[in-house]
């Protein structure tokens, strides 16, 4: 082979990488900072985006082998996802589903959209990989972008892991929202709901909880909430619990709080009142029975 | 006695409910009011009412108690304590610094500029004459944060959001600077006569550069000037033109600076002229309860209909019969806050 030639296969191997990044305007990547890890050892993968084009919506499948690998932990705090329409959760053994939009769009390189923290069992050469992957265009027309996958593998390897667990601290609220009650036709036939949605950047949020006035307890829910008071008379109480236990109450006033006779709190005070008077005066009764 | 347990009973179930009554906190849910008072933190202020913008003693540098906001939209540390560490002379000095972010740049003269953080409303401001803006939000967490910038013109009509992923860093104040709002851009037609004129117009900065690219077989670029008031207008002869479907947007260079593309819009060269209803039709598709905005509300409505079969048409943003990922996309395009 002459200087020519070497020079030639040089420049055909550049070309040719060029052409490949010309193809792909975002590319997706399954990043698990180390190729080998020992048996029982935690480790955390992160899906990774880098995009040319501005996208806003991304949806796909994470798929693993359930006989190698277990979840810990599904984190999202930090994701270039805004609002989730899917967020990422177990939909099946081996497959964690995702889905959901930024408004606005984003492009650039190493955006996180979410990380998972996996446990190794048994050895050998483990397989992850992205399904039914699409991302698309924040064009305003919802067009796919042409994406290039980079899936990974792992090597398990047997022995005892020296590695310490994936272990976060998060002492940080979620943060602070503005959960707003609505009505409209379209959906649940025209009853108030409450809309809301909050961010934690460590940890991410893990649930919501909402206590309708209170004699209710609190209970999961997800937004859009169909009310069970449409009177709107009882206070709510919403809750926003981050991963690792992090609590942000919010408290909604009555929209049409009950007229004080209406209100069962200031009838258990009077009454009470009355119970205790009665009390009173009966024990003076008594003891001036006794006394006479 | 025995017949006053009951009575026991009541009492201390009075006792219960009786702080619920004292301790409400009200979370005002109002309209957005620019200015202090209105519950959006805005230029010149660290927090509004019960908006604190996640702020807490903590991350004042304190060590707890209770942050609140005064009357002047300024935060108010003064229930905030601090652990003076048992003898060595303790301060109440914060150590740690608040985590700011500072916004600056240029929108259209005296118009309404939106910042959102993570697609929810965090500020609103009014550029001065020359279209210069700055919003300072404050008390975040660190960490990764989209913000998107818009403005509206005086006619009512939205720019493109302008966004910018950013990685803050807790205790410091990063300064984001240089952001050109892209001009807001219509046209008087949804359909022009071949050979007529169609008038393309909009806002930006003043007396600065704008391009406007008119998509066709041939694509055609022309300059316009901004007036004083950043308006621009360009009467185009579509003589030009093929028959059919075009769009038409355009950027802005001033100083050194230029903008990224506006917003499209599109019109039909045909054989009649169609006048154009109303401008604000321009976003409308996406508006699901049309009260102006594209926001959580109508994320949580396409939300709901999502994969159920049979959604209504108005729902269903491209028309496909479902409501699938690429509705989310045109919704998350069309977005306000």
């Amino acid at each position: 082979m002459n200087i020519y030639t070497k020079i030639t296969s040089v420049f055909l191997l550049i070309s040719l990488f060029f052409i490949a990044e010309s193809v792909f305007a975002a590319e997706i990547r399954l990043d698990t900072h180390k190729s080998e890890v020992n048996s029982d050892e935690q480790f955390s993968l992160d899906i990774i985006v880098h995009s040319e084009e501005s996208l806003n919506a991304i949806s796909g499948r994470l798929v693993f082998p359930t006989d190698k690998l277990s979840i810990k932990e599904i984190r999202d705090g930090n994701s270039v996802i805004n609002f989730w329409i899917e967020k990422p959760h177990i939909e099946k053994s081996g497959s964690v589903l995702f889905s959901g939009i930024t408004p606005g769009g984003f492009n650039g390189a190493n955006k996180s959209i979410f990380s998972v923290v996996f446990e190794a069992k048994g050895t050998g050469l483990t397989s992850i990989v992205l399904e039914d992957l699409k991302a698309l265009k924040n064009d305003g027309l919802g067009s796919p972008v042409e994406l290039k996958l980079n899936n990974t593998a792992v090597y398990i390897k047997s022995g005892i892991s020296n590695a310490s667990e994936e272990i976060l601290t998060d002492k940080d609220l979620p943060e602070n929202f503005f959960p707003t009650i609505e009505k409209d036709p379209n959906i649940f036939d025209g009853k108030y709901f409450l809309v809301f949605a909050t961010q934690d950047k460590i940890s991410g949020i893990a649930n919501y909880k909402v206590r309708e006035g209170i004699l209710d307890w609190f209970t999961v829910v997800e937004s859009p909430y169909l009310l069970k008071d449409q009177t709107l008379s009882k206070k709510i109480f919403l809750k926003a619990i981050d991963k690792l236990g992090n609590e942000r109450i919010i408290e909604i006033e009555p929209k049409y709080p009950p007229s004080h006779y209406e209100n069962i709190q200031y009838w258990f005070i009077i009454i009470s009142v009355l119970f205790i008077l009665l009390f009173l005066i009966k024990k003076l009764c008594r003891k001036k029975n006794s006394q006479n | 006695m025995r017949s006053f347990y009951p009575l026991s009973i009541i009492f201390l179930l009075s006792l219960f409910f009786f702080p619920f009554s004292v301790l409400a906190i009200t979370v005002e849910i109002s309209a957005i009011v620019p200015g202090c008072g209105d519950g959006i933190i805005s230029v010149g202020e660290q927090c509004d009412g019960s908006n604190l913008g996640g702020g807490s003693c903590t991350l004042q540098g304190f060590t707890g108690g209770t942050l609140s906001c005064t009357a002047s939209c300024t935060l108010n540390t003064s229930m905030c304590s601090s652990n003076s560490g048992g003898g060595g002379g303790g301060n109440n000095t914060p150590t740690i610094p608040n985590t700011n972010v500072v916004f600056t740049g240029k929108a259209y003269p005296r118009s309404t500029v939106t910042l959102l953080k993570d697609a929810q409303v965090a500020a609103t401001t009014i550029a001065d004459a020359g279209a210069n803006f700055q919003m300072t939000i404050s008390s975040l967490s660190g960490g990764n944060y989209i913000f998107s910038v818009y403005s509206e013109d005086d006619k009512g009509v939205r720019s493109s959001l302008f966004t910018f992923p950013i990685s803050v860093t807790a205790g410091v104040t990063t300064k984001i600077g240089n952001i050109f709002i892209a001009p807001s851009i219509a046209v008087d037609k949804s359909e022009v006569r071949r050979g007529d004129n169609i008038a393309i117009f909009g806002q930006s900065a003043p007396l600065s550069e704008i391009t406007v690219n008119i998509n066709s077989e041939e694509e055609f670029f022309v300059k316009k000037k901004s007036d004083a008031n950043g308006v621009y207008l360009l009467n185009f002869d579509t003589s030009v033109l093929e028959m059919g479907q075009h769009s038409t947007k355009s950027k802005v260079y001033l100083d050194g600076e230029i903008s990224s593309f506006s917003k499209v819009a599109a019109f039909i060269v045909g054989t009649k002229n169609v006048l154009l209803q109303s401008l604000e039709k321009i976003i409308s598709k996406s508006d699901l309860n049309k009260d102006g905005k594209v926001n959580l509300i109508d994320f949580s409505i396409i939300a709901y209909w999502y994969k159920r079969a049979n959604p209504p048409t108005l729902i269903d943003l491209n028309g496909d019969g479902k409501v699938n990922l690429i509705d989310f996309s045109i919704m998350a395009f069309n977005w306000t806050g």
